[in-house]
């Protein structure tokens, strides 16, 4: 007859303990060329829709209305005080870090 | 380093610190999963892994409140659901066949192959409960019942266990 302290007791037995055996290492190994497939895949799909991008574009279209903008930005002063701000920016933040 | 500092350190994405969490936690995962798997190393080792890397990924989910031990388990847990409903392996809600015979002395079943005849949600509640030491509470959460629903698991359990490891005196 089993008692219920007998139950208990062998109920209450920690599992045996698992050995490591390179357990730990085979998870992480497989967790980082998992991130690297998708890595992999995200630049490939970018680079994909580039080359689509560069083929298909109206660039004869879209040139002259490109050239007008690029030349008003260049000569705009509010994109000029922006830019300082966020290299000023970026430069703190390296020194605090530093 | 404490677990709190692991555990910081790999939710900021550090791989290093969460092989240091994984070593320091495989040992009761593994151990749980092979009570879920009646046995099979195997797969409990794959169940494990799989339960880790989903971890990782969705460690910035996890909440202090409770256990990073018990977060695990519960992931665990639902993982081995899932592949045992994929392949409809054992009922998961009903009981197991339990013989009424109390089985003669020669006969006479050591704990662990005990514990295989119990239905899965047995073995999940006893283990958690007696061999892990987790409250009630915790167990319940980790295998998504309610406290009674636990405490019958429990209960029944254990009088299954009891049959089973009954000898002729």
């Amino acid at each position: 007859m089993t008692t219920e302290a007998e139950l208990d007791a062998l109920l209450g037995k920690p599992l045996a303990p698992v050995a490591d055996n390179g357990f730990s290492h085979r998870v992480v190994a497989k967790m980082t060329a998992e991130e690297r497939a998708v890595v992999w895949f995200e630049w490939t799909a970018a680079a994909v829709l580039g080359v689509l991008v560069l083929v298909f574009a109206p660039w004869g279209r879209v040139a002259t209305p490109l050239a007008s903008i690029a030349f008003d930005l260049s000569l705009s002063v509010p994109l000029a005080f922006a830019c300082a701000a966020l290299a000023l920016s970026h430069a703190g933040l390296r020194w605090l870090e530093a | 380093m404490s677990e709190a500092a692991l555990l910081a350190l790999a939710t900021a994405g550090d791989a290093v610190a969460f092989e240091a969490l994984v070593r320091q936690r495989q040992s009761p995962l593994r151990g749980f999963l092979r009570r879920l798997t009646r046995g099979d190393h195997a797969l409990a080792d794959d169940l494990a892994q799989e339960t880790f890397i989903e971890a990782w990924r969705k460690i910035a989910q996890f909440r202090s409140e409770g256990t990073f031990a018990g977060w695990l388990a519960r992931i665990a847990y639902r993982r081995y659901l899932m592949w045992a409903r994929q392949r409809k392996l054992e009922p998961l809600e009903e009981e197991a066949d339990i013989p009424d015979t109390t089985p003669p002395p020669d006969q006479r079943l050591d704990l662990e192959k005990a514990i295989t005849k119990l239905s899965l949600p047995e073995r999940a509640a006893l283990t958690l409960c007696y061999a892990q030491d987790y409250t009630n509470e915790e167990a319940a959460e980790i295998l998504g019942v309610p406290l009674g629903t636990l405490k019958s698991h429990v209960a029944r359990g254990r009088e299954k266990l009891r049959k089973l490891l009954e000898v002729a005196s």
